[in-house]
Formats: structure tokens, sequence, C-alpha cells
């Protein structure tokens, strides 16, 4: 495969770098160097049109949108928090998936749950308009069993189920401390429950052991890091997996080039899906 | 905060006598190519009644629209975020001409937020429109208008980018989309995220062709993009069908007029979804992500102001063209200025009057200033010489 014109795309360190390189190689594109042992941030690829960029997770979608990279890969828990606003995502690479969770501490949840039976409201299909309508479509049946807590019941509306909404001082409205800040504004206000925010930038899971928070919204891969903190988790918000991103105008002006990438890498994500269902 | 009097607030720029010379220089170039071309420059006011700011354009403004309070009335007023709603009323309410009416305007607008890479909040939006005529013609005039726009200011390689809001608009309704779920939809396909649009279709319970035809839009771009839509929306209601043959007319008048321009079709890029009527277009310079100069058709913006009549139109900024242009410095040079001593002699006075009746630039000495001719960019200065006062290099 030969690419036209000159494409740079923005990947970030680890798990997606990793993960993206096997789709990559199907259009016949290969890092010259390792960003794990380099420490140049711009590295040359087997096709000499094409070459990598490392940056934050992230700042992927910036990049992107200011055309400073053409294409890139970013989690869509990064282009939840960003907007999306002025890109393209086609494709679902299907890699680094993992959960945006809400999580707390047992017996905790059950403290703050004084009246607590009533179920939580998730919002319809069409109820959000936001940028995870597809997701928050799916949100509403799909707490299935094995994901639920099943320990605990879900929080409880603030104000309602309560007997009555004023719960005096301090414990009037939940804190929530996250990185992804929009992400949990939305989800708490599509279930009708106000909240404090607390945007933090890493360990979330030390807010509520220290009394930081009541709960953490964050990625869950595979629960450990909560199990080690006590921490179990309470409701699932959206399934996150990486998105390939693209700049608008690359999109249009280096259409043929971009076309031929996200073919190959469509082919990639199918047949790495076709060989998964075979194996199970 | 006493050390920083000096600070801008965010996304408003001022222009130092260097910029602001290019940009007037351009402001005049682009006033009278319009005039050339027999529009009419209009000046709406800075300020307005909110809800005539509003009207038309939907709530896609109302975020961006300064707003106070008229101590005169109690009603809200907005420092105006686009001129189109505003020109609109003119040929609405005030001209009520039966021929097309051709208007351009020139003006800062202000925005509430820079929406963009600019960072700008005060672009000097520059615009043209046509009312009064419906048709491919009037459209191919405001691109064409578009690209000699681009071409005075500089940007010589812009594509165009083309869509038709009839197509989702038509598809949507032949769907039974409810306008929830129209919208949803639509702002999955705005970023293409075709494996959003894909579950929606799905979980609404969409079936064969509609469902098809709605997935196929995020699909349908590129420079073959009619010649497929062709073929995967054939089974279409006639509005589709029809929107589809409007931009196979307008691609054919853009080759005639246009031939070098590249076109690029996008089904599925619908800015304005919200008040345009017909026709979308938008200008892209390689590697910026956003369009340097936007428009279309919106037939019935004027309709509220009592007169719906078609309308099709472009708006750009004037600052952020020449951000993304070629330098201009050479085309806009300041004149070669004449330095004059000061004098209080009566005949060295009436030299200055001619040389300034004659277009030159003559700059007085003010007495006791310090500097001279040089510090005041004069390469001239005029000297008594042989009992009058004569021109002579510095």
């Amino acid at each position: 495969m030969a690419f036209a014109a000159p494409l740079t795309i923005a990947l970030s360190k680890g798990r997606i770098f990793k993960e993206t390189l096997p789709l990559l190689a199907h259009a016949g594109i290969a890092a010259l160097e390792d960003p794990e042992t380099s420490r140049k941030l711009i590295l040359a690829t087997t096709q000499p049109n094409i070459k990598l960029i490392i940056v934050r997770a992230s700042d992927v979608p910036t990049y992107v949108q200011y055309g400073a990279a053409d294409l890139g890969v970013a989690g869509k828990d990064v282009l939840l928090e960003h907007g999306g606003e002025g890109l393209y995502e086609p494709l679902d690479l299907g890699i680094a998936r993992c959960r945006l969770m809400v999580a707390g501490i047992p017996q905790q949840v059950t403290e703050d749950t004084p009246g607590g039976s009533a179920p939580p409201v998730f919002s319809g299909a069409e109820g959000t308009s936001d940028h995870s309508g597809a997701a928050g479509a799916r949100r509403g049946g799909d707490f299935s069993p094995d994901q639920a807590p099943a320990t605990l019941p879900p929080s409880p509306l603030a104000g309602e189920g309560r007997g009555e909404g004023d719960q005096g001082l301090g414990h009037a409205r939940l804190r929530i401390a996250t990185k992804y800040v929009r992400c949990a504004e939305r989800h708490f206000a599509a279930k009708g429950q106000q909240v404090e925010v607390i945007k933090l930038y890493g360990s979330m899971e030390l807010a509520p052991l220290v009394g930081l928070a009541d709960r953490i919204v964050d990625l869950v891969e595979s629960g450990n890091t909560l199990k080690a903190n006590g921490l179990v988790p309470l409701e699932h918000i959206v399934d996150i997996s990486s998105r390939l991103v693209v700049n608008k105008a690359a999109w249009k002006m280096k259409h043929a080039s971009v076309m031929a990438l996200l073919t190959a890498l469509r082919e990639a994500v199918k047949q790495r899906q076709a060989a998964q269902d075979q194996s199970r | 905060m006493l050390g920083e009097r000096w600070l801008l607030p965010a996304g408003i720029e001022e222009a130092l006598p260097s910029q602001a010379r290019i940009i007037e220089g351009l402001r005049r170039d682009l006033l009278d190519l319009y005039q050339s071309w027999g529009y009419e420059l209009v000046m709406p006011p800075f300020i307005d009644y909110l809800e005539s700011l509003l009207t038309g354009t939907g709530h896609d403004l109302d975020l961006q629209t300064f707003k106070l309070t008229d101590q005169e009335t109690g009603r809200l007023l907005g420092v105006r975020a686009d001129m189109t709603p505003q020109v609109a009323r003119m040929d609405a309410h005030q001209l009520r001409r039966e021929g097309p009416t051709r208007l351009c305007y020139l003006g800062t607008v202000l925005h509430t937020r820079s929406d963009g890479f600019a960072g700008t909040r005060s672009p000097l939006q520059v615009g043209a429109e046509i009312y009064g005529h419906s048709g491919a013609a009037s459209e191919l005039e405001i691109l064409r208008l578009v690209l000699l726009t681009l071409e005075r200011a500089g940007i010589g390689n812009a594509y165009l980018d083309l869509g038709h809001v009839g197509i989702y608009r038509g598809l949507a309704r032949q769907a039974g989309l409810t306008p929830d779920q129209e919208l949803t939809l639509f702002e999955a396909l705005q970023r293409k995220a075709i494996p959003e649009v894909t579950e929606l279709i799905a979980a609404w319970g969409l079936r064969a062709p509609l469902a098809d035809m709605l997935l196929a839009l995020a699909d349908l771009n590129g420079d073959d993009a009619l010649e497929r839509a062709a073929r995967v929306l054939a089974p279409a209601e006639p509005e589709v069908r029809e929107a589809l043959y409007h931009l196979a007319r307008l691609r054919d008048g853009l080759n005639t007029w246009l031939p070098a321009v590249p076109v690029h079709f996008d089904l599925a890029e619908l800015r304005g979804y919200h008040y345009k009527t017909g026709v979308v277009f938008a200008a892209f310079v390689p590697g910026w992500g956003q369009e340097v100069a936007r428009g279309g058709r919106y037939d019935d913006i004027g309709r509220v102001f009592g007169r719906a009549r078609p309308a099709v139109g472009f708006s750009s900024d004037l600052k952020g063209l020449l951000r993304q242009g070629q330098d201009l410095s050479d085309r806009y040079r300041p004149t070669p200025g004449v330095f004059a001593p000061w004098s209080p002699d009566p005949t060295l006075g009436a030299e200055i009057e001619a040389l300034r009746a004659s277009g030159a630039r003559v700059v007085t000495e003010l007495p006791g200033q310090p500097g001279g001719a040089r510090e005041a960019g004069c390469a001239e200065q005029l000297v008594f010489e042989g009992g009058r006062w004569q021109r002579r290099p510095v």
C-alpha cells in the first residue's frame, strides 16, 4: 500500500500504542522505533509518507482537531470528555477496552442511602442528545448481573425516596471525585441527581478512603485496583474502546490517502474480530 | 492586577498599524469587489434586540451571543454574533423589493466563546447575500464570490465542500424519526461516528432500505460521492433525489466557472442544519481543521420579519482569512511619506496642501519634537531651496 499524501498519526504511549501497531501493520505501516525506549516524539515508519507522533492520551483530540496530526487514536473516554467537536470518529478500533463506572466504599454507600430503595432513573434512548447518545441508549437496559455490583442497591435520587428533600447540610449532595468531569456531571444529571464533582488528575481510588469524596467515576478494566482499595463498582456509565479520529480538513483534502488507511484499518478490525470469535 | 492593565480579554485582539493597514486594505478591496458585482453595502447595528438576533438561526447562536438588559425597555439586548439575521431583516422588512436584492456587509461581531482554533471572540465578519432567487444560478454566483474573496485574501489553494440539508432531512422524514431522534442521529453523523450511527439505527429498529441509506450517509463523501449517492439513495423519496440532482447541476456549473477549484461533496456534513434549507457549503485550506468561509441557502430566514424570500449567502472572518493566506504586507505597503519641517511660512502650508491633494502623505513636524523624517517613516522631506519648498530625499 502506498500513500499519496503525507499523513501524521497521533498515538499515546502504552496500551493504545501497542494495540494499534498490529492494526497499522495491515496498512503496511510499522514504526521504525519504539517509543518506550526512544525519547523521540516523532517516529518514522516503513511508509515514507506516514509518521507517528507520541502525545498524551488526553491531548490526542486536540492535536488532531488543530491539524497538528491528520489522524489519531483516542479512547472514547477522552472523546466524551473533550466533546469531540471538530473531529471525525469513523471507526471503533475495539482496542484498549474498559468501562467508565461509578465506584464507592460498600458500607459508606449503605449509610449514604437511608431510605434508599428508589430505582435509578436511566435516561431513555432519546433522552440523551449528547455525544454519548448511542451509549446512552445502551445504558438503559444493559445492566447485566455480572457488571452490576449486586451487593448494593443503586443510590437513590437526591431528595426523592428520602421522604423529604432537605437532608440538612453536609449530607445533601454526593461528592464525586473524577478525572472525567463532563461525563460524571452528565451521568448524574441524566439520573436527576445533584452532585458535587471534584476534579482530580489521578489516584481516584484514594478519594473515598480519605474522605475527599463519596464516590468516584473512573475507568475500570479488571476491577483489581478497586478491589485492592476496598471499593466496589456501583454503576456502569459507558463501555469504552479506542476510536480512530480524523481531522476534518485532512479527510477532505487528503481524501484518497485517509480512505486507504481507513479501509485497511477497518479490514484489520474485522479480521481481528473474526479471529477472536473463532477462538472463543 | 494593577500591573496587568494592558491585558486584553481572551480572544479580543487589537490591530497595530502594520496589521491595521493590511486589514483595512483588504476590507476596501473586498467591498469594491462586491460593489463591482452589484452588491450594496449595508451596516446593521452592533447591538440589537435579542429576539431579532436569534431568529431563524435557532439556538445555534444563543450561547454565542453576549446579552444585556436595555435600560429603556427592560428587554434583552444582544451584541450581534452573526450579521446574517440582521441583513435578512433589512431585506424582508425595510427594502421589500420585488427583484433579486444583493447585499454585502462587513463588521465586527462578538462571540461569548471562541469557536475554534484561532481563538478569536471578535471576528471581523464579511459576507454577501442574494435575496429573491432560488436555484443553482444564485448559489453559483455566491460560490464564485467566495473564491474571489479568498483569492484577494491571498488564499489560492482552497477546497470547496458541498452538501445539501434536503438529503438528510428527507431521509429522516421518510424514516419517521422523531425530532429528538433526528437530532441525535444528526450529531453522530456530524462526527462520522459510524459505530454510533449503526447502533442508533439498530436501536430504533429501522429497516432496509432506509437503514442502509441513513448509514451510507456517513460514507457518502469524496469526489465521486454524487455517483455513489445516485445508486445508494435510489429508493429515497423524490425530495432527496431532487437534492442530489441539484448538487449535480451545481457541480456542472462549478466545472464551468471554477474549473481549477477542487470540489468535495459530503452529504452528511450539514453546518447550520437548523436554519439552512438547501445547499450548504464551506471552503477549507490545507492543514486547517476548520472552514475559512461558509454559507448556503436559508430560504425562510426572512419569514419572522414578515416576508419569506429565497436567500443564499456566505460569510467569513476577514482576520481569519489573513491568518490563512499569504502575507499581504507587500500589497498593502505604507504610502511613502514626505516630512515637512515646523515653520510658520505660509508658502510651506500651501505646498503641503498641494502635496496632500495630489495623494501624498505629508507628516508635519511638531515644534520641539524628538526625531525627524526617518522616525516618521518618511523617505523625503521638504527643504527650502532656491526660494521655494522642494522635495528632497532624506
